[in-house]
Parts: structure tokens; C-alpha cells; sequence
């Protein structure tokens, strides 16, 4: 039989200490960006604990660390601008939190910096993604046809939905329209390589994932897509401010 | 990682059990390192990750700074397609090169059911899978593991084993590799020399006969380096051998995802059907100075909030109160978890309780095993029905309402009545749920009765046993079906066709290898998971070479028969066997290590606490 030993008590019950709460900004590069968000819920806690950081548990007989992010990243996805907010039961320099993190972080996340949260989570209206494809057909053709696609009245993707336990994974059909917007679509230097700058609706719950939205695409037009990276380079409030 | 690559783990379930970069793994400059070491978990990441003697060996083995070991696992079926429609080979997580090009290939052999998974593995390497064509020095296929006490159903495969436990024997291996490699020796000068220390098997170096009935004549070694018996390795001293102080992370979720110490090795209790519980022997354990020091160290450098205490039986440390109250003081205030699996409930002493308060059980299981006294007699299953019915009282007044019961069919000398008493001792743990206060216990009790068939298994007193046939278990399953009666006792069974394959492979002889050959050949892997077990597909490469299932499963041997294991030893005598296989037949039990020693031979020096102790 298993057995876990818990205390009996709940525990910081009745207990408020004093709290000190720091947004975290940090990158999500390289390999990093295969780490679901579930996971890096976890690979944070563990960096915490690595790091020996004064963390603030939550009460009960399960205390937890306390942990918030704004806006959770898709699975595949690069990013050079994510958050999450931390509390602390001491005071620590913002450096110092960042340097003890950085030491025990797996490789592609680095904490850039620490500071007192400004906006409020649901102060996020949109992020901006830049986005590198290189297509079956000439780089030129492939603008005409990406922006012919992100500026139709419909932008019809077929959306996984999660399966059931022991059911084979379905798809349902979705227009994401109202939650994409072209910025800027470029071709590299190299000639071959289509770069685009996208804005995505972000805070209502709908995390726009790039790969159905380019099988979308390829489905349509009949362009392969032939490799694409994606890369979240800002998150963007309401009032137009960066968000921290 | 080049954009085809990474393009494949866009499509793939998980892509992070592929990409290797977890904290904790270790990366070396190749250049600098004289010997490469992949080491294989035969089945996919989530549960090899799990695996503690990977991360031991794993450990051991990066210690030293001119060797390099990386982890490999069976990719999932999904990947293992992607790689194979665009040529990717099978790598190393920590460099991502071809383990085809390493020094040593090695696997654990954890359960036969992986066996196929071994074959696959090599294959997706691209490397012969047969031992006989991969004529090179590089690599050398080495596997260790439980299994490994009859490997023979995979000698087809693999240049040689490990037998018992690794610590000392793994580095000498690979020191005399090191050692030979300039010289550029051929693969036999090598496995000559290796045949030299003390735990190695190199099964080609080993003539087999076999008598006119099929059983086996005589096993001879061929080559003068070749021992006549291959002895175990057994490690002296716990609290001296290398432990890891870090594990490596895993950034998806995986079985069991948390740091583990092992606390004790070798079992006390001559359960005889547990093959654990012989080829483990002596009982050796470490104080709880080095376990308090590993869990902390572990856990700091980890950064997990789960700990668990990893043994065969946990509560038969001799200090074990001492040892679960220091820890509760370091868990406790560090807000983790500390778990303990295998752990009995009635060792505490009240004291320790008073200071645990709680204990939170993930849900109240027995293992039975059988379910008359006289049948736990026979297989020398200490739980008596008083300890169950006492421990479930506590538990319905403590509110729970969820009791698992674990059982197996087919045992020796069985007979209806013991089926029946199974369904007759799970309705009297309800009838005890009744007679508790009803302002006391929950509601609606629930209790789940699982039943395996028994696999009788080399290095055990059942090693002379016949599994039961299959029509007989489907006969017995369905006896104890019958003889449920109420809603409120839910049957689960285990496939029977599994526990065949188990049973043959598990005392097979060198014959079975091609049956595993072409079993592989056929399309299986991955054989332990239901969704891909396919039985006919084993039926026929078992047809195809001729063998005979029953011959291997459920056939009763002599005490004179040639087992094809014979020529390994395992410390615990033949002699021992013999008699507590008669000793079952007279229900007559046999004491624990502790109580008694009851001379199973293995010898004083191996370090077991009670060896030679009482007589
Ligand atoms: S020699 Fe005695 S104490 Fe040692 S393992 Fe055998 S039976 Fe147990």
C-alpha cells in the first residue's frame, strides 16, 4: 500500500504574512518552446525550489506555491516576452532573484527581469507574433497568397479538440477571424523565406495555436508549407502599452 | 536540432519526452570522453524515466569524467513512424548522435514483455539485431536487469550480460573497454576478457544439449575465459556505494515524477512465487544517516515536492521509526510530500503515529495474493486475515469506503475452494463495513477484486510449477464471477494470453529466441500495453519455429531436470528451492530472514543483516 505522510493540520492557516509580489518577464527560446504550459508550471516551481527562493505557499492541507501567468503560450511556439507573477515572503533585489533563477533554469528560458507588477492580467488586449515560413512555391507567390488569406471574410481552421479518455482525437471546424490580424508580411533577404508580423486577440480565453492556421492555409491554396517558426515578440494592453 | 526534425515534433504527442535538455541531464564534450554509453529503457519515456536504476547508472557513470552514459527510450508508436519515414535514427537525449556509432548500447531488462522493444530499438538504430551480424568491435549490446536471471531468450541478441547489481561490475566493464579500445581488439578478444569478471555472461561463449525430450542435456562453456557458473554481483555496503544527489528532471509528466531513495535491498520474506524476493538476496540496508543525507540532497538539487522511500518492503528497516521521523521533520518543514510505497500500516509504533497525526493513503490495497489461509500458507504470504479485517476496520471508522484486493489464479496446489474463498473474504471486509457505526463510516463501500494469473518464475521455489492453462483460468474466472453476488464487488481479470508469453519467456531456453526473433519480425512491440498486444501474431511465430507453449508453461519439471538457467547463480541454493517447493505442497511456511535464518545459502559475506545469524 502507498502511503503519504501530510500533516494534520492545515497548514499557514490564520497566517497573512507579509507578501512580496514580483512580475517575472523570461524567454521561452529554442528546445524551451516543446515544453507545454502545463510543464512549465512545473519546471518553475522546481527552479524556485533549486533556487532556495523564500516562496509563499498557499494555505490548506496542500499548499502550493503561488504562481500566476497572464497569458499561457502554445505548445511550439517561441517567445521573447512571457510573464508570470511570483510571491515572495522576503524582500529580494529584482538581480538577485534573476541570477539565482537563471543558474538553475533549463536551457531557452532566462528570467530578464523582476520587478513590481504595473498592468493587471486582464489589462491584455493582444501579442504579436512573428512568424517565418518558406513555401512549395516562390516566395513572392506565397505573400500574394498569405495575404489574400489573412484578408478574407473567414479564416476557417479545424481546432483539436482534447479527446476523451480511450477516444480518438477529434477536430472541430472554428473561424478565427475576429482573433487574427496580417501587421506586415516581408520576404527575408535570403529570397526564400516569408516573414509575417501577426496580431492575436489575446485574454478571452482562445490561445491561437500557428499550426492549424497554416494547414488552414495549405488546404486551401494548395501551398505546402515546408518549415515555420513562430515567435511571440510583445504583449500589448489595451491602452496600448507593453504589458509588465 | 535541424528544422526536418523539429518539424516532426510539431506533430507529435509530447514532443518533450524527444528533445532531451531536461535539468539535471549531462552533456560532455565528446571529444573529451574515451567511452560512449547509451543507455536503453525498452519502452517509452514516461515509464523508463520512472526507472530507479537508470538513474543510478546514469549517475554512476557520468561521475567518472571520461565516460559519458545518455538515455535512450522505445519512441512512442506515433514517433517511431516519423523517424522511420524520414530516416532518423535512434539517438542519445543528451547528444542527439546515432547510438549506433557509441561504445556500448545497454538495457535494462525489466519485464519481458519488452523484449520485442529490445529488437525494435536495435533496429531503429540501424543496426543488426542479431548478435552474430554485428561483427564490429563498436557497439558492444550489453543488458542487465531482473530478467537477465534467464536471459535466454534473448542470447540471440545481445553480446553479453550483467547479472545482479551494477554498480562495481558497469565500471569495470567499461574500464576494461577503455583500457583494450586503443589496441583496437577484436569483439571476441574483448567479450574474452570481459568473461573474466565475476557477473558476466557471454552467452555465445556457452554450448547447449538438449535430451531426446526436449528438456536440456548439459550447458558447457566454449571458451576457456568462460566460467563454468556466472555469479551474481552483489554490492557489500549500501551506505558507501554511489547514490545520486541528482536526477534528471523531466519537463512532462511521467509515472512516477519525484525523487526517490532507496532506503533497503533484498526482502526478508520468502514469498514463493516473488522472484524478487530470491534474486535480491541478502537483505543489506542503509542507516538513516545516508538515507536522511541523500533525501535532502536529492530534493535540493531536484527541486521536487514529492520524495519517496524506494524498497521491496520499506517497513522491515530495522530503524524504521527513527528513520520516518527524521524525515517527516525535514519534509514537513520544506512543504513536500514524502510517499511511501510498500509500506505495512501495523508497523507503526504508536508513538510514531502520535508524531505523523495523519497519514493520507492513496487508497486502501491488499495483496492477498490468495484467498484461503491455507493457499497463503502454500505460497508463504505473511498477511493473515485478522491484519486485513483489523486495518479496513480503521479505515471504514476513518471514513474511507474503497478497498482493493489483489489476487492470483493458478497458484500451486489451488483447488475451487480457495477460488471461492476469495469471493467469501470480500464479503465478509463488507460485512465488517456494516458493523461499523454508521455515523462513523462513509457511504456506499466499494471493494474491487483484481486477479492475475500466476507466472511461475526462475530463481523461485515455483520454478518446478506448471502455469495453469488458459481454458483452466477462464474457468476460474469465471467460477469466481459466479460466486460474486452483490454490486457492491467489482471483478477485474488480467488477459490470460499475456501471462502464457509471460510464463514461457520468463523459463524459456535459447530455442525461444527465434520465436522473440519472429514475433519482432511480425509487428510487435511494445507487448506490455494492452492497446498493442497481439497474441496470434506470437502464436504463429511460435508455430513457426516449432515450439510448444505448453512445454515451457505449463509443464511441471523434475528437481533433476537441466533448468536453462542453471549454469547463473543467484547465491540462493538449488537445494532450497527443492525444499520449500515441498514445503508448499504440506502448506508449511517458512520463516522471515529476521526471524530466522533458514540457510538459503548465500553466504555471510555478501553483507546480508541476518545471513548465518541463527544457526
Ligand atoms: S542466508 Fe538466511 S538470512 Fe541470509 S538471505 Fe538466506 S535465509 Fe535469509
Amino acid at each position: 500500500m502507498e502511503v503519504f505522510i501530510v500533516a494534520q493540520t492545515p497548514k499557514n492557516q490564520n497566517l497573512d504574512p507579509d507578501r512580496y509580489v514580483y512580475r517575472l518577464m523570461f524567454t521561452k527560446v529554442g528546445t524551451a518552446k516543446f515544453i507545454s504550459h502545463l510543464d512549465l508550471v512545473r519546471v518553475m516551481q522546481r527552479s524556485f525550489k533549486r533556487a532556495k527562493l523564500p516562496v509563499w505557499y498557499t494555505q490548506g492541507f496542500n499548499p502550493r506555491q503561488y504562481l500566476m501567468f497572464p497569458l499561457p503560450l502554445s505548445l511550439g511556439t517561441e517567445s521573447e516576452t512571457e510573464f508570470m507573477d511570483i510571491a515572495l515572503l522576503e524582500f529580494l533585489q529584482p538581480e538577485d532573484i534573476c541570477s539565482r533563477l537563471n543558474l538553475v533554469l533549463p536551457e531557452g528560458i532566462k528570467i530578464l527581469s523582476a520587478g513590481a507588477p504595473v498592468h493587471e492580467h486582464t489589462d491584455i488586449e493582444k501579442s504579436d507574433y512573428t512568424i517565418r515560413i518558406t513555401a512549395s512555391v516562390p516566395a513572392e507567390e506565397a505573400v500574394e497568397k498569405l495575404r489574400d488569406f489573412f484578408s478574407a471574410d473567414k479564416i476557417q481552421i479545424m481546432k483539436r479538440v482534447k479527446p476523451k479518455k480511450n477516444r480518438r482525437e477529434e477536430f472541430k471546424e472554428m473561424d478565427v477571424r475576429q482573433y487574427v490580424q496580417l501587421m506586415d508580411i516581408s520576404i527575408d533577404s535570403d529570397e526564400t523565406v516569408v516573414s509575417l508580423r501577426l496580431a492575436a486577440s489575446a485574454g478571452n480565453g482562445f490561445n491561437l495555436n500557428f499550426a492549424p492556421l497554416l494547414e488552414a492555409f495549405s488546404a486551401k491554396t494548395k501551398i505546402e508549407i515546408l518549415s515555420f517558426s513562430a515567435k511571440r515578440t510583445k504583449i500589448l494592453c489595451k491602452n496600448g502599452e507593453n504589458f509588465s | 536540432m535541424n528544422g526536418d526534425f523539429e518539424k516532426l515534433l510539431m506533430k507529435t504527442q509530447k514532443p518533450a519526452r524527444y528533445i532531451g535538455g531536461e535539468v539535471g541531464s549531462i552533456v560532455k564534450d565528446k571529444s573529451q570522453t574515451d567511452v560512449r554509453f547509451a543507455f536503453c529503457f525498452p519502452d517509452n519515456y514516461d515509464v523508463g524515466m520512472s526507472h530507479l536504476g537508470m538513474k543510478i547508472l546514469y549517475g554512476l557513470t557520468n561521475s567518472r569524467p571520461n565516460y559519458w552514459c545518455e538515455r535512450v527510450f522505445a519512441p512512442d508508436k506515433d514517433f517511431e513512424k516519423a523517424m522511420r519515414d524520414n530516416s532518423i535514427l535512434l539517438y542519445g537525449l543528451e547528444s542527439h548522435d546515432p547510438i549506433k556509432d557509441f561504445d556500448f548500447i545497454g538495457f535494462t531488462l525489466q519485464y519481458e514483455l519488452s523484449y520485442t522493444n529490445v529488437l525494435n530499438m536495435l533496429d531503429l538504430a540501424g543496426l543488426p539485431v542479431l548478435a552474430k551480424d554485428r561483427t564490429e568491435l563498436m557497439p558492444i549490446v550489453v543488458a542487465g536487469g531482473p530478467c537477465v536471471c534467464n536471459p535466454e531468450p534473448m542470447v540471440d541478441f545481445i553480446d553479453l550480460f550483467i547479472l545482479g547489481e551494477g554498480e562495481e561490475v558497469n565500471l569495470e566493464l567499461l574500464d576494461l573497454y577503455a583500457k583494450m579500445k586503443p589496441y583496437s581488439p577484436t569483439k571476441e578478444e574483448f567479450l574474452r576478457e570481459a568473461a573474466k569478471i565475476e557477473g558476466i555472461y557471454v552467452p555465445s561463449f556457452y554450448d547447449v544439449s538438449y535430451n531426446a525430450d526436449g528438456t536440456i542435456k548439459e550447458v558447457v562453456p566454449n571458451m576457456p575465459e568462460a566460467p563454468k557458473r556466472v555469479k551474481k554481483r552483489v554490492i557489500y555496503d549500501l551506505d558507501s556505494v554511489y547514490y545520486p544527489e541528482n536526477f534528471v528532471v523531466p519537463f512532462t509528466s511521467i509515472v512516477h515524477d519525484r525523487a526517490v531513495v532507496e532506503v533497503l535491498r533484498g526482502c526478508i520474506r520468502g514469498c514463493r512465487f516473488c522472484q524478487a524476493g530470491f534474486i535480491y538476496r541478502p537483505f543489506r540496508e542503509k542507516n538513516v544517516d545516508t538515507i536522511s543525507g541523500q533525501t535532502k540532497a536529492l530534493c535540493e538539487n531536484t527541486g521536487y515536492e514529492e520524495v519517496s522511500l524506494s524498497s521491496l518492503s520499506t517497513s522491515d528497516h530495522s530503524e524504521i521509526d527513527k528513520l520516518l521521523s527524521e524525515l517527516v521533520d525535514y519534509t514537513d518543514g520544506e512543504n513536500i510530500n514524502l510517499s511511501l510505497p510498500s509500506l505495512r500500516i501495523d508497523s507503526f509504533s504508536e508513538e510514531l503515529l502520535e508524531k505523523i497525526k495523519s497519514v493520507r493513503k492513496s487508497g486502501l490495497t491488499f495483496a492477498p495474493e490468495a484467498g484461503t489461509q491455507r493457499l497463503r500458507d502454500v505460497i508463504n504470504k505473511n498477511i493473515t486475515e485478522e491484519e486485513i479485517m483489523s486495518t479496513c476496520k480503521t479505515a471504514f471508522e476513518g471514513g474511507y469506503t474503497g478497498v482493493k484486493l489483489y489476487f492470483m489464479l493458478g497458484l500451486p496446489t489451488e483447488t475451487d475452494e480457495d477460488i471461492i474463498g476469495i469471493a467469501q473474504l470480500a464479503r465478509r471486509i463488507i460485512d465488517l463495513y456494516y458493523s461499523v457505526d454508521k455515523s462513523k463510516r462513509g457511504k456506499g463501500i466499494q471493494i474491487s477484486i483484481s486477479t492475475a494469473t500466476f507466472v511461475p518464475k526462475p530463481f523461485t521455489p515455483f520454478q518446478y510449477e506448471p502455469q495453469a492453462t488458459a481454458d483452466e483460468i477462464t474457468r476460474k474466472q469465471k467460477l469466481l464471477f459466479e460466486n460474486i453476488t452483490t454490486s457492491k464487488i467489482k471483478y477485474n481479470y488480467h488477459n490470460k494470453k499475456v501471462s502464457l508469453l509471460e510464463a514461457v519467456l520468463a523459463r524459456g531456453d535459447r530455442r525461444v529466441s527465434k520465436a522473440v526473433y519472429l514475433a519482432w519480425k511480425k509487428g510487435c512491440t511494445f507487448d506490455s500495453w494492452d492497446e498493442y498486444f497481439n497474441f496470434s501474431l506470437w502464436q504463429e511465430a511460435f508455430d513457426e519455429c516449432g515450439i510448444d507453449t505448453g512445454f515451457y508453461a505449463n509443464r511441471r519439471r523434475t528437481f533433476e531436470e537441466t533448468l536453462p538457467w542453471d549454469h547463473l547463480d543467484y547465491l540462493v541454493s538449488k537445494k532450497f528451492f527443492e525444499r520449500e517447493d515441498l514445503k508448499a505442497h504440506k502448506a508449511e511456511t517458512t520463516c522471515n530472514c529476521k526471524e530466522k535464518c533458514s540457510g538459503c545459502g548465500v553466504s555471510k559475506k555478501y553483507g546480508g543483516v541476518y545471513c548465518g545469524a541463527n544457526t
